[in-house]
């Protein structure tokens, strides 16, 4: 057993054991890590941020190469703080507008091919030569998508045929969400045991 | 109070301090259980893997140090496959964070890019970070140049020699995101994978992959390493078991102990129903 001798090791063991504190009780020095990780974290957000916009937008607006593109966009960065003022608050629309629109058209072109076109083609693919697992797999597939979807059919009342289909469904949603419970776990778990791992080998010397 | 009871109101702290002690109990005593490798890490492995050499990769590191533990062996094992290769990659983040997790990376394997022989501006380059979420993948995708106009370290993207040639998405062989949310797998899907056609692998922590199951199985996500245990299994397939795979014994171990008190819980549950039932009849 040899404990480290470097201050940054203790420096980060300490503040583990101060974080994992608040699994006795809300106490004054998990707020102490808590406080210094949301301070750190939004300083050093800012600064990469600011010089991703220094070297895109005013570098170039200096120096001559992008005048049009560095001024508007930073008119349109600036106008959203009129929103502090009652006087010239609606300025700050134009902003949000530009912003708004630029997500929803990039957005929206891809979700129709990415996220629904590319996935209904994939849930109607049980035609084909596919091996007798995947071939199972694939009609599992539809039979839990067409359930799931009859679960959120309100126009008809949920009786009979349409009943049965909707409970499948809603076993279908609770196998889903039980897998992402314990996906939940495992990503916590691992959290944990690499904070473990830091102080027993890292910080203690336990090897 | 009847024991049931007590069972039912036991301290959670106590469910905390077993599972304390059962993890550092393994962390040092460990079983050495076998870990199988799923499809989804070896069609991971197999994408970089079946590379024409002198591929480009484009490899988004879009995570910071939050999800570290979990997609940190990734990074580092996808790294270590990447310089014994014969293939070039960049990477990049939408992700503040994800320039300062490369760096620690690139550090850690300082010894092995030397003994590779990769040169940083030709084998390789870090980009700093991009900001504007979906508008920056997109951006990326269409004109990647002119959306980032030097490296990391500050020199023009046009005096670096792998980017020469490096126009749209289209110039790459491979997209590869390591990524803990948003901005990533949706975001690329839609504005590169979709629109270019590229092949995509996908490093997702256990609580986002089955989120991203349906884009797999569809065949948008080519191949996927699913938390922890996917990079465990990736680990071991390229040759150089680390932290991921030293942790398994120990996840295994925290499992048992989760799914023994949620069993646990649920027969109390149960239990108590049944008594209070008995008692009102």
């Amino acid at each position: 057993m040899a404990i480290s001798t470097d201050p940054s090791v203790w420096v980060a063991a300490l503040l583990t054991i101060m974080a994992y504190t608040i699994i006795y009780k809300d106490n004054p020095l998990y707020k102490l890590a808590e406080h210094i990780l949301v301070g750190l974290s939004a300083g050093y957000l800012f600064i990469q941020t600011w010089k991703m916009i220094y070297k895109s937008s005013i570098v170039p607006l200096f120096n001559g190469s992008g005048i049009l593109f560095g001024g508007i966009t930073i008119v349109l960065g600036v106008l959203l703080f009129t929103k502090f003022s009652k006087r010239y608050g609606w300025l700050s629309n134009i902003s949000i507008a530009v912003l708004v629109g630029t997500a929803t058209g990039l957005t929206v072109r891809g979700y129709l091919f990415a996220q629904l076109i590319d996935q209904v083609k994939a849930s109607i693919k049980v035609v084909g030569n596919l091996p007798p697992l995947d071939m199972f797999n694939a009609i599992l597939s539809l039979i839990m998508v067409v359930c799931t979807l009859s679960y959120f059919l309100f126009t008809f009342e949920q009786k009979g045929a349409l009943g049965w289909l909707a409970k499948f469904g809603r076993y279908t949603m609770m196998a889903a969400f039980g897998a992402a419970y314990g996906g939940t776990v495992m990503t916590r778990l691992t959290i944990f045991i690499q904070r473990m791992q830091y102080l027993l080998f890292t910080w203690l010397g336990l090897a | 109070m009847s024991s049931l009871e007590k069972l039912e109101k036991i301290d959670r702290r106590i469910v905390y301090l077993i599972l304390i002690i059962v993890v550092a109990a393994v962390l040092l005593r460990p079983i050495g259980l076998p870990i199988p490798i799923s499809a989804s890490t070896k069609k991971y492995y197999d994408a970089i893997n079946s590379l024409p050499p002198g591929s480009v990769v484009a490899l988004g590191v879009d995570f910071d140090a939050g999800a570290l533990p979990e997609l940190g062996p990734m990074l580092e094992a996808t790294l270590k496959m990447l310089f014994n290769s014969d293939k070039k990659f960049v990477i990049f983040s939408l992700w503040s964070g994800g320039p300062a997790v490369s760096t620690i990376y690139l550090n850690k394997l300082k010894d092995l890019i030397e003994s590779s022989g990769k040169k940083y501006g030709e084998d390789y380059v870090l980009l700093p970070y991009i900001a504007g979420g979906e508008t920056a993948a997109a951006a990326l995708a269409k004109d990647f140049k002119n959306t980032v106009k030097n490296d990391y370290y500050g020199t023009s993207v046009d005096k670096i020699p792998l980017l020469k040639n490096i126009n749209t998405a289209k110039d790459f062989a491979l997209l590869i995101t390591i990524t803990a949310g948003t901005p990533g797998v949706e975001e690329y899907l839609r504005q590169w994978v979709s629109p270019f056609g590229i092949k995509f692998c996908v490093g997702a922590l256990g609580v986002s992959a089955p989120n991203y199951m349906p884009y797999y199985t569809s065949g948008q996500i080519y191949g996927m390493i699913q938390g922890s245990r996917g990079a465990a299994e990736y680990e071991l397939l390229i040759g150089s078991p680390s932290t991921a795979a030293s942790s398994m014994d120990a996840l295994s171990a925290g499992h048992i102990v989760t799914i023994v008190f949620i069993l646990l819980g649920n027969i109390v549950f149960v239990l108590r129903k049944y008594s209070r039932k008995e008692v009102k009849s």
